[in-house]
């Protein structure tokens, strides 16, 4: 009797350890390698977290909050984290609106319209003592919005167009081809879709051709940074 | 959870039959667990909690006869970590609550064998978003075996030895989201020294 419960038991335990879940099919990526070059950038995991200074304007902080939420939520396993800091010079990217601050009207579901424009600038790079290329600056977002647009469509492009200009400061260096995607040359959607993700994954699972600027070199830069 | 826990050890004290003799535990040691997750990106990822401390508190009622019963609270915190080839990385930390019931037998003096049943609990700790405990950490079924060797050192104090395997269903709104076509079965390993106060029944196993 007490050989049977047991065997029981074991039967039961061996057959139920078999289930395994078969990893997600996910989309094909699309392009995220710099143009010619053929080179890889994405923030190694001992820069993590990843610093942003958001210039004080407006909803543009709230804007960096977003993005980089929403571009944390698109991995699994812990590869990427941000946080965003108050003085400039303790950040790996910054982000600034050109001109005066943009009109402060809440977000809307209104249909995208094209009335704000964003740029990232990738510095410079040099080859450190150690043969590593590296960028020689931070990286910087510029953010620009349009006179012609209503308000709300300026609050709600200008959210767009930061968390894709983020999208780029991650690595993602070329645009899809298909305009669900936030990397889309003209992003009209609010979300990462998940090609993006797919694609943001595939990124932080190579290893980079570039690292990212270190503001002092021969010091321990992620030991300033909380873990 | 720790509330149902609560009240279940209650009742086992409480229900305890007059004939039987219950006693408080406390077990110590080691506890591993397989992967929660294995995917493939560039490359296979393996992801799941490292070895790490486990601490059980808990009744155990020993009926006259074989047979014996206890109601368990464990504690157990490691890391969770991800294998990518040869690339070790820490996710996040990692708390498992978990409350079983112990149904036993005894199979020769000191040697005990039980069947274990309840509820096992994530709770990560530190930064979850870009994990896959980003939206919900699982609180599940769990069942399981384990073998107990007791020694009884005087009439109230008992040491032993421990080892358990329990199986649990994995599954994270996260994972489900992200293509994962239903839960995992993750097995947890558990080893260690046990400390028991309580009179036991005169059951032979004394030497």
């Amino acid at each position: 009797m007490r050989n049977s419960v047991l065997s029981i038991c074991c039967v039961a335990l061996v057959v139920g350890a078999c289930e395994e879940p078969a990893a997600p099919v996910r989309p094909e990526p699309y392009e995220f390698r710099l143009f010619k070059s053929d080179t890889v950038f994405h923030w190694p995991s001992a820069d993590m977290p990843v610093q942003f200074y958001a210039e004080p304007v407006g909803r543009l902080p709230a804007d960096v909050d977003h993005a980089m939420l929403q571009w944390q939520r698109q991995f699994l396993y812990g590869e990427f984290s941000a946080t965003r800091v108050d003085d400039s010079l303790d950040a790996d990217v910054l982000v600034y609106i050109d001109g005066s601050a943009p009109p402060d009207a809440p977000p809307t579901d209104d249909p995208p319209r094209p009335v704000c424009s964003g740029v990232t600038e990738f510095p410079p790079q040099e080859t450190d003592a150690q043969g590593r290329t590296r960028f020689v600056d931070r990286l910087r977002i510029r953010l620009s919005w349009f006179l012609a647009g209503e308000p709300s469509d300026i609050t709600n492009c200008l959210s767009r167009v930061t968390m894709h200009e983020i999208g780029h400061a991650l690595g993602l260096l070329g645009h899809s081809s298909n305009p669900a995607d936030l990397m889309h040359a003209q992003p009209t959607v609010t979300t990462p879709s998940l090609r993006d993700q797919a694609t943001i994954q595939t990124l932080y699972h190579l290893p980079t051709d570039i690292l990212p600027f270190e503001p002092n070199p021969g010091t321990a830069n992620a030991a300033n940074r909380s873990p | 959870m720790t509330r149902i826990v609560v009240i279940a050890l209650a009742s086992l004290l409480a229900a305890a039959p007059t004939t039987a003799q219950t006693s408080l535990e406390v077990q110590v040691g080691a506890v591993g667990s397989g992967a929660l997750a294995e995917d493939s990106i560039v490359n296979p990822i393996t992801v799941g909690p490292a070895p790490g401390l486990g601490v059980t508190l808990g009744v155990m009622t020993e009926f006259d006869g074989p047979f014996h019963a206890g109601a368990r609270v464990g504690w157990a915190h490691s890391n969770v970590r991800s294998r990518e080839l040869d690339t070790k990385a820490t996710v996040l930390p990692l708390t498992v609550w978990t409350g079983v019931l112990a149904l036993g037998i005894r199979i020769t003096g000191m040697v005990r064998a039980e069947a274990r049943f309840g509820a096992v609990k994530y709770a990560p700790g530190g930064e979850t978003n870009g994990t896959i405990f980003q939206d919900a950490a699982p609180l599940t079924a769990t069942a399981g075996l384990g073998a107990r060797v007791d020694r009884r050192v005087n009439a109230n104090w008992t040491l032993g030895l421990h080892a358990a395997i329990d199986l649990h269903q994995f599954d994270t709104p996260t994972l489900r989201t992200a293509g994962f076509a239903g839960a995992r079965t993750v097995h947890r390993i558990s080893v260690g020294a046990t400390v028991r106060w309580g009179k036991a029944p005169d059951q032979g196993d004394e030497e």
